[in-house]
């Protein structure tokens, strides 16, 4: 039962991670690239789910979510069943959650690659995908680690807006950190113990590494 | 033919027109530090989106963005691949043979430094390797901003001669630098610019002496030209040293590393401030060049100098003396004096 949880935490922080780092990789070259009064909200939009209580954001994804919304009703009039308390209903709304722990990341490395760089490589007609693959991709591939690491590792942390919009189905939406709760509410603490252990030193772990990788690249990101 | 480029930042406008002959592959730009060179480098090249560039140059209709190159400071070299793959990816990109590729890192004396890394580079060798990567993107205009200045002259002689006068017919070159040994090695006409403006232009003979006439006496000290003379004429022999040429009936020594044209033409610069007069002609100078002249005028120069200008040969040669000096040594138009200077000039501004 513990195992069911762990695997479906890591299946979920896993897809929601792929799913940001295709997802933000965009919208944080774009925001680097824009310069407009609104680029200021929507980096607001984006940094949202830092500040906000994950209750707050939990509560607005399930009104979204639900049959009779505009995303619960086309949702299942394409796959024919409800989005509510289901895995994707989770893994969007971890997607969102996190968005901004893989955009910040992205985002100072993109503002860090000089436009000399792309200027020159323009300049001498490399095309498009060479520019990505010599300029842009080896500049920002310690970003990339960061973003992805702390999209993961935050996914793996979320609790509020899991409890809000995917309950307590086991195999479906019941991730490690909403299983630790139940085994305390029942007042089984051998469990308890050993799933916050595991979180707490998996975490830590992966913490360590992203912190030696940014000292050892002299990286900056902002979102602790 | 010319052209106009124009662009406005903040309280720097530029405005310059440079006339482009099309018989004349390489112009040099000459200028004090913020007279808008490079930033004239950069609005050809379409880097400077605020830029409004139009002209024509021979068969090359400005701007050409595809088709120009500039190398300055500001286009690294990419630092994620070798020195090696930054010199075949353009080479790649734009079509080059192997035999093109070959020649280019040869003529930049690049091929001991392809296996390394990008940092590992040196100020003259990531001069050198710049310069090949452009040279193999095949630019029918490249721009040059002070792609030497890191390099010794042995080694800026070889590969400037080698861009001169093997790659000569493929492309045309504006170059800015402050060394004016670069500018006789090889530019056509240079180009003087101040405060975004083109002050004059033309062969380095007439503007190095027309230049001291359009600056001003109140700003005086912003001349932007050393004051200085170009002698030119035949080649007469080599020395170890360098070569010799002839000046009307006279020898002229002079080290390679002050002047070397193409063919049987040696031009020379003579710094103003290093010619020294003598009324006697017999006088015995430590120095390798003696030429007799007539002086043609005598002018105040700036704080206490006087500009005299001599006819040596039908060319003109300007010495500066010291004011007080012409007080205790008569000097007067029309007078025969000999002028003697020596045969290297190491001119940086």
């Amino acid at each position: 039962m513990e195992a069911t949880a762990i695997i479906l935490t890591l299946k979920l922080a896993g897809l929601s991670t792929l799913l940001l780092m295709l997802l933000a990789l965009p919208v944080s070259w774009g925001l680097s690239r824009w310069n407009s009064p609104f680029k200021s909200v929507v980096q607001a939009i984006v940094a949202l789910p830092l500040v906000l209580p994950p209750t707050v954001l939990g509560f607005y994804l399930l009104l979204a979510f639900a049959p009779d919304s505009v995303i619960g009703s086309w949702w299942q009039s394409i796959t024919g069943e409800r989005l509510a308390f289901t895995f994707e209903a989770l893994l969007l709304g971890s997607v969102i959650y996190s968005l901004p722990f893989a955009v910040q990341p992205l985002h100072a490395g993109f503002t860090q690659l000089h436009p000399h760089y792309l200027e020159t490589a323009r300049m001498l007609n490399l095309p498009w995908y060479t520019r990505l693959r010599v300029v842009v991709l080896p500049a920002i591939k310690p970003s990339i680690f960061i973003a992805a690491g702390l999209s993961f590792a935050h996914t793996i942390g979320e609790f509020g807006v899991v409890l809000m919009i995917g309950g307590n189905i086991p195999g479906e939406t019941r991730v490690v950190s909403i299983a630790l709760f139940d085994h305390v509410e029942s007042l089984n603490y051998a469990s308890a113990h050993m799933l916050a252990a595991v979180l707490l030193v998996f975490s830590l772990l992966l913490l360590i590494a992203l912190y030696y990788l940014q000292g050892k690249r002299r990286l900056k990101w902002n979102v602790m | 033919m010319e052209c106009h480029v124009s662009q406005r930042a903040g309280a720097f406008a530029l405005q310059a027109r440079l006339t482009l002959p099309v018989g004349c592959n390489w112009i040099g730009l000459f200028g004090p530090s913020g007279a808008g060179k490079s930033t004239l480098l950069r609005a050809l090249a379409g880097l400077e989106s605020t830029a409004q560039v139009i002209g024509q140059w021979g068969e090359l209709t400005l701007p050409d963005a595809g088709k120009t190159v500039l190398v300055s400071a500001q286009t690294p070299l990419f630092p994620a691949i070798t020195v090696a793959r930054n010199l075949q990816l353009v080479a790649h990109h734009n079509q080059q043979t192997e035999a093109q590729t070959d020649w280019a890192i040869d003529s930049c004396e690049c091929r001991q430094l392809l296996g390394k890394k990008t940092s590992a580079l040196s100020g003259g060798e990531l001069q050198r390797v710049k310069l090949a990567r452009a040279l193999l993107a095949a630019p029918a205009l490249l721009l040059l901003d002070e792609s030497f200045s890191a390099m010794d002259t042995a080694l800026k002689q070889r590969i400037q001669w080698r861009l001169r006068y093997e790659w000569a017919g493929h492309c045309r070159v504006i170059m800015v630098s402050h060394d004016l040994n670069d500018m006789m090695r090889c530019c056509q006409q240079i180009a003087l610019i101040s405060a975004g403006k083109v002050l004059s232009q033309g062969d380095i003979a007439t503007t190095l002496s027309e230049q001291h006439s359009l600056v001003k006496p109140a700003c005086a000290d912003k001349q932007v030209l050393p004051m200085a003379s170009v002698l030119k004429g035949l080649f007469y022999s080599q020395t170890p040293g360098g070569v010799q040429f002839k000046v009307g009936q006279h020898i002229v020594n002079c080290s390679e590393a002050a002047a070397r044209d193409n063919s049987n033409h040696i031009a020379m610069l003579v710094p103003a401030s290093q010619v020294v007069l003598s009324q006697r002609s017999d006088a015995q100078l430590s120095l390798s060049n003696s030429l007799p002249g007539k002086i043609m005028t005598l002018e105040p120069s700036g704080a206490n100098q006087v500009k005299v200008c001599l006819a040596c040969a039908d060319q003109l040669l300007i010495a500066l003396v010291d004011s007080t000096v012409i007080k205790s040594i008569p000097l007067c138009p029309g007078d025969t004096v000999t002028a003697h200077f020596g045969s290297r000039f190491e001119y940086h501004l």
